[in-house]
């Protein structure tokens, strides 16, 4: 289950800073709804961030609160958060 | 100087059990008179070791068995009127017994959250920025308060402890 952890946390890093910088980057040119999006983005990254470090902290041999399968879920998420407000040749 | 007994514990997220861990470390004239080595008794010198425990529910619970700097305690070795270890504060006090007398701790006071905390997380598995705002700010609110939880534990502040920990089961 570390492995799962150890093999994903750097996607998760570089999710959060790019998620990150594109809100500061619709603030700085004032668009609103971008920087809406993002900003939901970025709640949704700390839900999640809170949840794999849970997970994380479990001891692997009680009753796990947040399975393996859980946190699949949650890298999945993170991908869609980030492609949710990527940037797109129409901006937003 | 006299031994003084110090200790840490910590809930497991399970919230069956509890470890236990010695942290009295060695003698010092000016940092740590307290600690284990002459003047005061080597921690070889220490044969048993006995908790007293006071639940949040007011209930007295007591450990007994042979030293070890280390231990796991599971709610059914204390007489606890459950498997799961109620959320709040709990209070501990710990005596370590050497053949000629007994040295007690200072009551210390932890915080135990596990059954909260896991909910909040089970709950928090379904966040996503397409949720309707009132679920999201639902959970959004239980990780405020249980980051709050553990500011207040961390600063040893129980009154605000026992307010966000009130506030959390009200709202799950």
């Amino acid at each position: 289950m570390d492995l799962v952890f150890q093999e994903s946390l750097p996607v998760t890093k570089l999710i959060t800073l790019r998620i990150t910088s594109l809100y500061f980057k619709y603030k700085s040119i004032g668009n609103r709804e971008g920087s809406y999006k993002v900003g939901e983005a970025l709640k949704a990254l700390h839900v999640y961030l809170s949840i794999l470090e849970y997970y994380y902290y479990q001891e692997p041999d009680s009753d796990l609160v947040i399975e393996e399968e859980d946190i699949k879920k949650i890298y999945n998420k993170f991908k869609q958060v980030y492609f949710a407000v990527k940037p797109t040749p129409y901006g937003y | 100087m006299v031994l003084e007994p110090k200790f840490f514990i910590e809930q497991h997220r399970d919230a069956r059990s509890f470890s236990f861990t010695d942290q009295t470390g060695e003698y010092d004239a000016e940092d740590n008179p307290g600690g284990f080595g002459t003047p005061n008794p080597e921690e070889g010198d220490v044969t048993d070791i006995s908790l007293e425990i006071i639940g949040p529910e007011g209930g007295s619970y007591a450990y007994e068995g042979d030293y070890s700097s280390t231990l796991e305690i599971f709610a059914e070795d204390i007489g606890y009127p459950s498997t799961l270890f109620k959320d709040g504060v709990y209070k501990f006090k710990v005596t370590y017994t050497t053949e000629s007398d007994d040295y007690t701790s200072e009551v210390e006071f932890f915080g135990f959250a596990s059954i909260i905390a896991s909910e909040v997380m089970r709950a928090s598995l379904d966040y996503h920025p397409s949720e309707s705002t009132s679920k999201k700010e639902w959970i959004l609110e239980q990780h405020r308060l249980l980051n709050n939880l553990r500011f207040s534990a961390q600063t040893g502040n129980l009154e605000y402890f026992d307010e966000n920990l009130e506030q959390l089961q009200k709202i799950r």
